[in-house]
């Protein structure tokens, strides 16, 4: 089996006089590829492109060699969680990911089997039954992975699967990534943060405006990408608390509080986000969510795009 | 938190039928959850409490007696009418439901061969009409010999099997044709009623060869002897007698015109959903 999973060839995709993505060659191999790029780089446009939702305007991309569209053989190798999470009503997440798998041609009491492993994988055993109506951003998040990591695929295509998940689903998400990687079938991810992408590969592909930036190991663009102080919005009902807390820290450039939300500017994202996990994983203070915005990447990438 | 995977577990090969029959029975679930088999079964019984209102009320179930009154309202109620409305419903709703529900993301992205997984919507949609407008007909018939002559029942059974038949082949052609516009646009509906509804009527009316290009010009030719046709028919039929004496068309011609106009809109149908981009913003919005 060829190590080239994903090979694209001065790839074009428009609409109406909006470039999605522009004359992108790159090729992708085994192993955990991160797609980084801010809104509107072209990420999930490319993502579609390789699962065939799309045909290119310009240009040829090739899944395990062979072109993705319409091609059933190359799709029974991809598993893909999209970037939002839509279900059929009246199900519950069980039924939900059971009858994903048996649309894969699997029957019925071995599909079962499969969504209950990958219900537990993804850590929603306890509420798989329920329905999926009655679940949080975070647990519908979870089943979307769920039904895409139920069958053993060669690919898993997972588009921004961090979005939306508090700190504890995060963890169970990196790992089981880290896991199927490991386990010799390639991933590819997409975010528009770069600490989640760090949190499990090195390997990453840099999109701006549709085009190709950068590709490679990810700790030749850090020190770029430190130079800029880093934004995350927090939402808790202990502001005072935890703005005290992140007071206290050098790192620190800036705190702003509004509402039940605040605002850390810090010169070390990587050390912020694994305080808050482990202020979530102590108990010590409930942390409702973690926002990053886009703003971050984009004036990296502005940054990137000068030089 | 450590996660542990499971051993290796390939999905076993299928074929198109096994494919297909996940399409249907997902499908049918999905009608019985979102309760849209219950609101059909309730249309479909309705006109067979017409003759029990009027025997109630007057007396009798009608003027014309049962078996002429059973024969208007399976006509001119279910075939003319009903039918091509839950058709239209049903079949636009075929692929329009995913785009609508976002779901058709998981669909596109599995390996399930885009006919299979039309065919088998087509088929679970068509089932539970089916089954919906034989229970409806069997009400009425019901309805009408009660209210009528009991003792006619067994002799005039045939004419309920009839219409029953003829309903199954009107279906088909009618949610063939709606699942291929919901499957090339996003809000098929409105066509679909201009020219069923519209179309269809003006043009059994208009003289010549026209009328062969409507549906319900071959479900016409299967109706049980004697019975009498819609007002535009026999208005036509008044008109310019001789010329269309000379067009109408068997029952054997019409059952293999209405199984070509299925075919054939069903593989336009599934020609429009490998082509189509379903997942673009034009679609999703």
């Amino acid at each position: 089996m060829s190590s080239t999973v994903i090979e694209s060839r001065c790839l074009s995709r428009w609409f109406g006089e909006v470039i999605a993505v522009n004359n992108l060659s790159l090729t992708i191999g085994s192993g955990i590829t991160g797609l980084l790029g801010p809104n509107g780089a072209g990420k999930t446009t490319l993502l579609k492109l390789a699962l065939g939702l799309y045909s290119p305007s310009r240009g040829m991309i090739r899944i395990f060699g062979e072109p993705p569209r319409n091609n059933l053989k190359v799709l029974a190798r991809i598993g893909y969680c999209p970037e939002s999470d839509y279900f059929y009503d009246h199900m519950s997440g069980f039924e939900f990911v059971c009858w994903m798998v048996r649309l894969r041609g699997v029957d019925s009491r071995n599909a079962r089997k499969m969504a209950e492993d990958a219900c537990a994988m993804t850590g929603i055993s306890h509420r798989m039954h329920d329905p999926v109506a009655s679940y949080s951003q975070g647990m519908r998040r979870r089943i979307s992975i769920a039904q895409a990591i139920a069958v053993e695929v060669d690919l898993l295509i997972l588009d921004e699967p961090m979005a939306g998940l508090d700190p504890e689903s995060r963890e169970v998400v990196f790992n089981l990534i880290r896991k199927i990687a490991e386990s010799g079938r390639a991933v590819v991810f997409s975010s528009h943060i770069l600490y989640e992408i760090e949190r499990v590969t090195h390997n990453v592909v840099l999109l701006h405006q549709g085009g190709l930036i950068a590709q490679g190991d990810i700790r030749e663009i850090r020190e770029l990408i430190d130079e800029h102080p880093h934004t995350v919005t927090i939402e808790t009902p202990d502001t005072q608390r935890l703005a005290a807390f992140f007071a206290a820290q050098s790192t620190t450039a800036n705190i702003d509080l509004k509402d039940s939300r605040i605002t850390v500017q810090t010169r070390d994202p990587n050390r912020l986000y694994q305080q808050l996990n482990d202020l979530v994983l102590d108990d010590s203070m409930e942390i409702r969510s973690i926002h990053c915005p886009d703003d971050n990447l984009q004036s990296v990438f502005e940054y990137l795009v000068k030089r | 938190m450590t996660v542990d995977m499971p051993g290796p577990m390939t999905a076993p090969g299928s074929h198109f039928v096994g494919y297909t029959g996940t399409a249907f029975s997902h499908a049918l679930l999905l009608l019985w959850r979102r309760k849209h088999l219950l609101v059909l079964l309730v249309i479909t019984l309705l006109p067979g409490l017409l003759p029990l209102l009027l025997w109630f009320f007057s007396g009798k179930a009608s003027h014309s007696g049962p078996k002429s009154f059973f024969n208007d309202m399976a006509f001119h109620v279910y075939l003319e009418n009903l039918v091509p409305l839950v058709s239209v419903f049903f079949g636009c709703s075929l692929v329009s439901e995913e785009l609508d529900n976002r779901t058709i993301h998981h669909i596109l992205t599995r390996p399930i061969p885009r006919s299979a997984w039309l065919l088998g919507r087509f088929m679970a949609f068509t089932t539970a009409s089916f089954l919906s407008f034989a229970a409806g007909l069997g009400f009425l018939f019901g309805a009408c010999a009660l209210t009528g002559n009991i003792q006619a029942v067994s002799s005039n059974l045939m004419i309920l099997i009839h219409y029953i038949g003829i309903t199954a082949f009107a279906l088909l052609p009618y949610t063939a044709l709606c699942t291929f516009w919901g499957a090339s646009m996003k809000k098929p509906m409105v066509l679909s009623l201009v020219v069923i509804i519209g179309w269809q009527n003006l043009a059994l009316l208009m003289p010549g060869v026209v009328d062969f290009l409507t549906i319900e010009k071959y479900i016409q030719e299967l109706l049980p002897e004697g019975t009498v046709g819609n007002t535009q028919q026999s208005l036509a039929l008044t008109i310019l007698e001789a010329q269309k004496q000379e067009y109408l068309v068997g029952t054997g011609w019409s059952i293999a015109a209405l199984l070509f106009i299925t075919g054939l809109f069903m593989l336009l149908a599934i020609w429009m959903v490998r082509r189509r981009e379903y997942a673009s913003a034009r679609f999703q919005q």
